[in-house]
């Protein structure tokens, strides 16, 4: 089962482990990137966080299995570097029935990016590709951490709209 | 004086915390104390400074997400408490802990909303500094950085010892008037006492941990209480 | 070139103040640039190159206070080799890119959820028990060893670069943390009990049990993920509740 897919620049960091994965009761992080795959310091330090009893691996998104993630018996939570990769990953087999949430954590400040919340600043290209999502079946929301409020797709084009 | 005093202090912890060091100054075991010494009441801040840090365990600065501030609301707490039990001649008491709490406690998720508004703000910091830098002053560009500890210094400043006041005006006047408070607030102090507590062991995060924090509280209770009894 | 001794102290000093001008958009970026400042300006005794070298070291950058010394330290090791001509420009942020996600989760898991919670839980029975001596006690020991794994992972940052990596592997952080979160949820306990024996020790055998059964629901009531702030002012309210009924029981007798 995919317990949660998150869209986080950071990849693997504080947030991702000591607050969702323990909220989801995961036994498995998933990296889907094909740049975090393709570097050997990436993968080692990718491994260095983890809690005991928590493993993680780092694909390219086409080499991802997401049929065997989704059957799997524990809860895992798959990361992807931004909106673009899951679009990628969407061609390759990761469908909404595969998971529940498409979570927003991190994406940083570039230009022609505007803000919709503290740590999420998307393009105008970004949220054509989320209702692209949201179309497709995903149910799409922004959320640092599993304590703060989820913020949905219409809210997040109503800041996106009023950052302008 | 004393308010100046308190300014000065919160105003260093606002700093230690996040801009400078984080070596636990600013955290509420250690700032309650030394709030307490600062207006000459140790006694009274070391009274404060465990519920308080057990309560805020889980007050941690996760990536760019934002816990309350607990420093902000243990440094108001401690000068409310140790000013109001200077002004009652009692010292800080449960109950005037108890009602420092009570009405100091809310500026911790003040503090929280004060901190994300500094975080905007220090956008202009990061954007000036690369203006510098493009103009070829890369000092100037640099010292930017030390700019940011001025905003929280004076918010923590401002608020705690402003807050600090109203509440060391309330709770005398409150135990003046309502005597007969003193020792049920004394009982609500050690409700929030063993609330804390869990607070703190809910913070670990650990599978076995309640398992553990429950057995220890049974046991260091039982241990006491039979050496108690054989006194 | 390699970096004087003199300076390293002065970068490290500057890595204190990372976060000084913490903003949403560069996050430590301006931090990570004033700390690099004093060895950059070495390596690059050419202004225009100095300057385009901080320039890029304005890049968006986030990671835990302390684990990020190792970065400042493996990111001086690589503009050493783009000063030397060995190592194209972009290779000081690709290291800091990469390492920032994973250095904050060792950060973060570590130290801000296991090693300071723990040392603050520590304090607070130290502080309970043994009264202000234990507190300076537990706030030295914590200091010690946290700036010495601070200038340690800067040192191994700077001599190792990517192996620091390998280095902090062996540390075993993870493992550490798991037991100091344990160890941590066990001196909870122990605090709940001082205070509970303190409690009865005050206002009598009911207070104790008062200050138990406000731990026990407090365990559940947040486990529920209720909000601190309003579960304290329950607390405090159903206390000195408790309080009343207990006084008024005591003048009835």
């Amino acid at each position: 089962m995919i317990g949660l897919a998150r869209v986080d620049e950071r990849l693997v960091h504080g947030q991702v482990l000591v607050g969702w994965v323990p909220h989801l009761g995961a036994r498995r992080v998933v990296v889907a990137d094909d740049e975090a795959a393709g570097s050997p310091l990436a993968r080692a330090a990718m491994t260095l966080a983890l809690p005991p009893g928590v493993e993680a691996e780092v694909d390219p998104v086409k080499g991802v299995d997401w049929e065997a993630l989704a059957g799997s018996p524990e809860a895992v939570l798959v990361v992807f570097r931004d909106v673009a990769e899951v679009e990628r990953a969407l061609a390759a087999g990761f469908t909404p029935d595969r998971v529940p949430v498409l979570n927003l954590g991190n994406v940083h400040y570039a230009l022609g990016r505007r803000q919709v919340t503290p740590s999420v600043f998307l393009s105008g290209a970004e949220i054509d590709g989320l209702r692209r999502l949201a179309a497709a079946g995903f149910r799409i929301e922004a959320r640092a951490v599993p304590l703060d409020a989820p913020i949905d797709l219409a809210e997040i084009e109503r800041r996106w709209n009023a950052a302008g | 004086m004393d308010y100046l005093v308190v300014a000065v202090v919160a105003g260093l912890a606002a700093v230690e915390r996040k801009g400078f060091l984080q070596a636990m100054l600013s955290r509420p075991v250690a700032l309650a104390p030394i709030v307490g010494l600062a207006l000459g009441d140790l006694p009274g801040g070391l009274l404060l400074g465990p519920p308080l840090e057990l309560l805020w365990l889980g007050a941690v600065n996760m990536g760019a997400s934002l816990p309350p501030n607990e420093a902000l609301g243990a440094a108001a707490i401690a000068a409310a408490a140790v000013l109001s039990g200077r002004a009652l001649g009692t010292g800080v008491t449960p109950a005037v802990a108890a009602l420092a709490i009570l009405l100091a406690g809310t500026l911790a998720a003040l503090g929280r909303a004060t901190d994300r508004a500094i975080e905007e703000w220090n956008v202009r910091l990061a954007t000036r500094a690369e203006v510098l830098l493009d103009r070829g002053s890369p000092r100037a560009a640099m010292r930017e950085n030390l700019y940011g500890m001025v905003l929280p210094f004076a918010v923590s400043a401002a608020l705690a010892p402003a807050v600090a006041a109203v509440a060391a005006w309330v709770i005398p006047a409150v135990l003046r008037s309502f005597p007969a408070l003193n020792a049920p607030l004394g009982w609500g102090w050690t409700a929030v006492g063993g609330l804390a507590a869990a607070a703190g062991a809910r913070a670990f995060r650990s599978a076995r941990g309640i398992g553990l924090f429950a057995g220890a509280a049974v046991a260091t209770f039982a241990v006491g209480w039979l050496a108690g009894g054989a006194r | 070139m390699s970096i004087p001794p003199v300076t390293l102290r002065r970068v490290f000093w500057r890595c204190l103040f990372l976060q000084a001008a913490w903003n949403r958009r560069g996050m430590q970026n301006l931090g990570f640039a004033y700390a690099i400042d004093p060895a950059l300006r070495r390596l690059y005794a050419d202004p225009g190159k100095r300057n385009e070298a901080l320039r890029r070291h304005l890049a968006t950058f986030n990671c835990h206070p302390y684990t990020a010394a190792a970065i400042v330290g493996g990111a001086i090791h690589h503009e050493e080799r783009v000063a030397a001509g060995e190592e194209p420009t972009g290779a000081p942020l690709a290291y800091k890119q990469v390492l920032q996600g994973p250095l904050a989760a060792v950060g973060d898991g570590f130290f801000w959820a296991g090693l300071r919670p723990f040392f603050g839980a520590l304090a607070a029975v130290g502080t309970l028990v043994l009264g202000w001596p234990a507190l300076v006690a537990a706030l030295l020991v914590y200091n010690t060893l946290h700036l010495w794994l601070r200038w340690s992972l800067f040192r191994a940052g700077y001599r190792t670069g990517d192996a620091v990596v390998v280095r902090l592997a062996a540390l075993a952080l993870p493992a550490w943390a798991a037991r100091l979160r344990d160890g941590g949820a066990v001196l909870c306990g122990v605090a709940a009990g001082v205070m509970a024996l303190g409690a009865v020790g005050r206002l009598g055998i009911g207070a104790g049990a008062l200050a138990l059964l406000a731990a026990t629901s407090g365990i559940v009531v947040l486990g529920l993920r209720a909000r601190l702030l309003p579960t304290v002012y329950a607390a405090l309210g159903l206390g000195t509740a408790a309080g009343v009924v207990a006084q008024v029981f005591r003048g009835g007798r």
